[in-house]
C-alpha cells in the first residue's frame, strides 16, 4: 500500500507544469523516504530529478518500494482538475497497475478521484555524481526565468559567465548581441530578492536556450533559483518544492569539440 | 474471440458483398480510380508495353519493391533497376553483388536475392517466358506468394483474380465492418473471398490497383478522407461512425441549419447476427477513433533489443576493413564494419564492454594488445529494423598496415575499402549511419554549414553534449 496526502495539493500542480515539456513520460519511484523522479528529455540533452521527502507529506505510507511509470501528460490532464487549494492524496496498491489521484476541497465538501493507468517504462537510471562547483549562483527565480527569456531571442545559445564581480549572461546573433550582467547584491532587505554568487574560480559555459526556457517552467514552485556550474560538466538549476523537496535540471553544455 | 481452428468462424452476412452490392462498388471504384490514379513507373510499362513477358518483369520487380517499403522510395530504385536491366534475361545475368549493391538502401535484402534467382529460373528453366497464371507464378518463383503472383497476374497479364495486401485490409475491413482480429487465418482468408468476389473481370488489373490506391491515399491508416471516398455509402465503418455521431449532444439542440443527414435513407443495415465472430463487439467500439476502430488490430509483439559493437578498424592509406555477412539472415551478403554482439539490456559499464571488445578482435581478428588499446569509443548508432531495436557502440582503431589481420569463420570475406569505395558498396543504411557517426569529416562539415548559416555568431559552432557523456547509467537497487 502507497499512500501520500499533500495538504498543499498546488505544490504537486506546479511539480507537473515543471516538468510536463520536458518529460513525456517518467517513473516515479516511492520508498520509504520518499518520491523520486529521475528522467533524461527526449534528445538526452538534460535530465530532471524531482526529490519529493516523506517527511514533507502530511501523511506519508509506503509499505513496499514501488515505481510508477506515468505518462506526464495524462497527469497533468488530472492534476489540472485540482483547484489550487485542494488536499491531493496519491494512493496505489503494492504491486500496482493503476495510481489514484483524490481530490479534497479544504471544507471536505467536494471529493473527487481519479484513477489512471500506469506504464511499465524501461528507463536509464543515471548515477549522478557529487560534485563541488566551482561556482554557484542563488538569485530570484522571476529574474532568471526573465533572463532566459530575453537572451533567447538573440540567439540559440547563452553564455554563463561567471566571475567575482557577478554573473554575465550573454546571447549573440543575427540581430546583434545582448549581455546582462548581474552583481551580487550588497545589502539585503528582502531575502527572496537576492543575488548570492559563491566562487572559487571563474567559470564560462555554453547552454541551449531550449532548455535552460524549459527549466523556468519551475519558477512557480520557489522565489529563488540556483545555478551551479563547473567548467565542462552539466550546469545544476534547482528550485525548491515548498518544504517538501527540490526539483533539479542538470543540462549537458555546448562545448567546442577540439578533440573530434 | 480466438476460435479453435477446427470450428469456423460464424460469418454475419453484413460481412458479404450481395451481387447488387458487388456491380456498384466495382462502377465506383474503377471509376474513381480513372478519375484519381497516381501515374506510377510500373502502373505505364503495365498499360503500354505490348511484349508480357516486360510486362511481367516490370510489375514483379515493382511488387517485390513494393512489400514493406513505401511508393516513393520505390519509383526511383524502379527506375534505375529497369535502366539496368531492362528485361528478365539482363537481370539474369547480372551477379548477386551488383543486385544486392543496386538494392543498398531498399532493405530486406532477401527480396533482392529472390529477384535474381527467380530471374535466373525463368531464363535457365522456362526459357525466358513467364508462368502464365498465378498458381503457376506462385509456384515458379521464388518469394512470390498469393499476394505478389496474384498481383502480377491480374496487373500484368490479365487475369480476374482479386489481391489482398495490407490497403485492401483496412478497405475492406472499414466497408464491410470486419472487427475480427486481422492476424487471424479464418479473417485473411474472408478478405481473400471478399476481394476475389469483387474483382472486375473486364478490368480486373486496375480494379486491384484501385483498391489498393484507394487504401493507400483515402482510406488511410490514421486519417482517412471518408469525404472523398467512392466507397463511403457501402462503408459499415462510416456509417456506424455517424451513427454514433447522430446519438451525441448535439441532436438535444436544435441545429441552426436543417442539414439533416440525407444519407440517412440509404443506410445500410448495421444489425447482424447475434454470434457472429467478425462484428467489432459494442465494448470494443472505442467512440473516439470513429472508423480507425476498423481493422482491429492485433496484438503487437514487442521488438526485440540488440546491441553490437561495431569496430571501424583503419589503415594509415585511410582504408578501412569490411567483412561480408553470411548468405542466410539479416542483411544476408551486405558488406558491414567488424561487429561484435554485446548482451543487450545488460548493465556492464562501458570498461567492462571495451574489454569484451579487445578481447575478441585479439582472439578474432589477430590484432595485438598495443592496438587493442588504442580503441576509443566514439557514438552510439541507433537504427531500428522492423523486429529489432539495434544499437550499434561505435569504436575505432587505428592500424599501421594490415598484415596479420584475419575475421571470424562466419563472414564470408573481407575487403579493405576506402570510404568511397564502402559507400558504393553493397553497405545497408545502418553501415552508413555508422561511418557517418564516426567520421570527424562529417562532424566538421556539419560545424562549417553552421557556422556559414550564422556568420555572425561564434556561439553556435559549439557543440551540444548530451546528459549521458556526464552521467553514467547505474543499476537500480532494488
Amino acid at each position: 500500500m502507497f499512500e501520500a496526502r499533500l495538504v498543499q495539493g498546488n505544490l504537486l500542480k506546479k511539480v507537473l507544469d515543471a516538468i510536463k515539456d520536458l518529460l513525456n513520460e517518467a517513473s516515479w519511484d516511492c520508498a520509504d523516504s520518499g518520491i523520486q523522479l529521475q528522467a533524461m528529455d527526449n534528445s538526452h540533452v538534460s535530465l530532471v530529478s524531482v526529490n519529493l521527502r516523506a517527511e514533507g507529506f502530511d501523511k506519508y505510507r509506503c509499505d513496499r518500494n514501488i515505481i510508477m511509470g506515468m505518462d506526464l501528460t495524462s497527469m497533468s490532464k488530472i492534476l489540472k482538475c485540482a483547484a489550487n487549494d485542494d488536499i491531493i492524496t496519491m494512493k496505489a496498491q503494492d504491486n500496482p497497475d493503476n495510481v489514484t489521484f483524490m481530490f479534497e476541497s479544504p471544507s471536505q465538501e467536494k471529493v473527487s478521484d481519479y484513477e489512471m493507468k500506469l506504464m511499465n517504462l524501461d528507463q536509464e537510471h543515471l548515477g549522478i555524481p557529487e560534485t563541488d562547483y566551482a561556482c554557484v549562483i542563488k538569485m530570484p527565480s522571476g529574474e532568471f526565468a526573465r533572463i532566459c527569456r530575453d537572451l533567447s531571442q538573440f540567439g540559440e545559445s547563452i553564455v554563463i559567465a561567471c566571475t567575482k564581480e557577478g554573473v554575465r549572461f550573454s546571447a549573440a546573433g543575427d540581430i546583434g548581441t545582448a549581455n546582462i550582467k548581474l552583481a551580487q547584491t550588497s545589502s539585503v532587505d528582502k531575502e527572496d530578492d537576492a543575488v548570492i554568487i559563491d566562487m572559487q574560480e571563474p567559470v564560462t559555459l555554453t547552454f541551449a536556450c531550449r532548455y535552460l526556457n524549459m527549466f523556468t517552467k519551475a519558477t512557480p514552485l520557489s522565489p529563488q533559483v540556483s545555478l551551479s556550474m563547473s567548467p565542462e560538466v552539466p550546469l545544476v538549476v534547482e528550485y525548491a518544492i515548498g518544504e517538501i523537496g527540490q526539483i533539479q535540471y542538470f543540462l549537458a553544455p555546448k562545448i567546442d569539440d577540439q578533440d573530434n | 474471440m480466438v476460435k479453435p481452428t477446427s470450428s469456423p468462424p460464424i460469418i454475419g452476412k453484413l460481412h458479404t458483398f450481395s451481387t447488387h452490392e458487388v456491380k456498384q462498388v466495382r462502377e465506383r471504384l474503377v471509376g474513381w480510380y480513372d478519375d484519381n490514379k497516381r501515374q506510377l513507373p510500373w502502373r505505364t510499362i503495365a498499360i503500354t508495353e505490348p511484349d508480357r513477358n516486360i510486362r511481367a518483369y516490370a510489375v514483379w520487380v515493382s511488387e517485390i519493391m513494393l512489400q514493406q517499403t513505401q511508393v516513393n522510395t520505390v519509383k526511383s530504385y524502379f527506375e534505375k533497376w529497369m535502366c539496368k536491366w531492362p528485361t528478365v534475361s539482363d537481370l539474369a545475368k547480372a551477379t548477386l553483388e551488383e543486385v544486392n549493391q543496386m538494392w543498398a538502401g531498399l532493405g530486406y535484402y532477401s527480396r533482392a536475392r529472390r529477384l535474381h534467382e527467380g530471374a535466373i529460373k525463368i531464363v535457365q528453366e522456362l526459357d525466358g517466358e513467364f508462368p502464365d497464371d498465378r498458381d503457376s507464378l506462385m509456384k515458379q518463383l521464388p518469394g512470390v506468394g498469393r499476394y505478389s503472383g496474384s498481383a502480377v497476374a491480374s496487373i500484368a497479364l490479365g487475369h480476374c483474380v482479386g489481391v489482398v495486401d495490407g490497403n485492401v485490409n483496412r478497405v475492406l475491413a472499414r466497408v464491410k465492418g470486419v472487427g475480427a482480429d486481422i492476424s487471424n487465418q479464418s479473417t485473411s482468408e474472408h478478405f481473400w473471398t471478399l476481394a476475389n468476389q469483387l474483382v472486375d473481370p473486364d478490368r480486373p488489373g486496375d480494379f486491384n490497383q484501385a483498391m489498393m490506391e484507394l487504401g493507400a491515399t483515402v482510406c488511410t491508416p490514421k486519417t482517412p478522407n471518408c469525404e472523398s471516398c467512392p466507397l463511403r455509402p457501402h462503408c459499415v465503418a462510416f456509417h456506424r461512425n455517424s451513427a454514433q455521431k447522430r446519438s451525441s449532444i448535439a441532436t438535444h439542440f436544435k441545429q441552426s441549419d436543417k442539414k439533416v443527414s440525407q444519407e440517412s435513407t440509404s443506410i445500410p443495415d448495421l444489425e447482424c447476427l447475434p454470434t457472429c465472430d467478425f462484428c467489432l463487439r459494442k465494448e470494443d467500439w472505442d467512440e473516439s477513433l470513429g472508423v480507425l476502430n476498423y481493422p482491429r488490430k492485433a496484438q503487437k509483439t514487442k521488438s526485440r533489443e540488440e546491441v553490437c559493437a561495431v569496430v571501424i578498424m583503419k589503415c594509415e592509406n585511410g582504408k578501412m576493413l569490411l567483412v561480408q555477412r553470411p548468405k542466410a539472415g539479416l542483411l544476408a551478403n551486405l558488406w558491414e564494419f567488424p561487429s561484435i554482439p554485446l548482451v543487450a539490456g545488460d548493465e556492464t559499464s562501458r570498461k567492462e564492454e571495451e574489454r569484451v571488445v579487445r578481447e575478441v578482435l585479439k582472439e578474432k581478428y589477430g590484432l595485438t594488445s598495443t592496438q587493442t588499446d588504442s580503441i576509443t569509443y566514439s557514438a552510439d548508432v541507433v537504427h531500428i529494423f522492423s523486429h529489432i531495436h539495434q544499437t550499434y557502440r561505435v569504436y575505432q582503431v587505428s592500424l599501421a598496415d594490415s598484415q596479420g589481420l584475419t575475421w571470424p569463420d562466419r563472414y564470408q570475406g573481407g575487403q579493405w575499402m576506402e570510404k568511397t569505395e564502402f559507400l558504393a558498396s553493397a553497405t545497408s543504411t545502418a553501415m552508413k549511419k555508422v561511418l557517418k557517426a564516426a567520421d570527424p569529416s562529417e562532424q566538421n562539415n556539419k560545424g562549417k554549414r553552421k557556422k556559414a548559416e550564422s556568420r555572425d555568431s561564434p556561439l553556435e559552432t559549439k557543440k551540444q553534449k548530451t546528459i549521458s557523456q556526464f552521467f553514467s547509467a547505474v543499476s537500480k537497487k532494488r
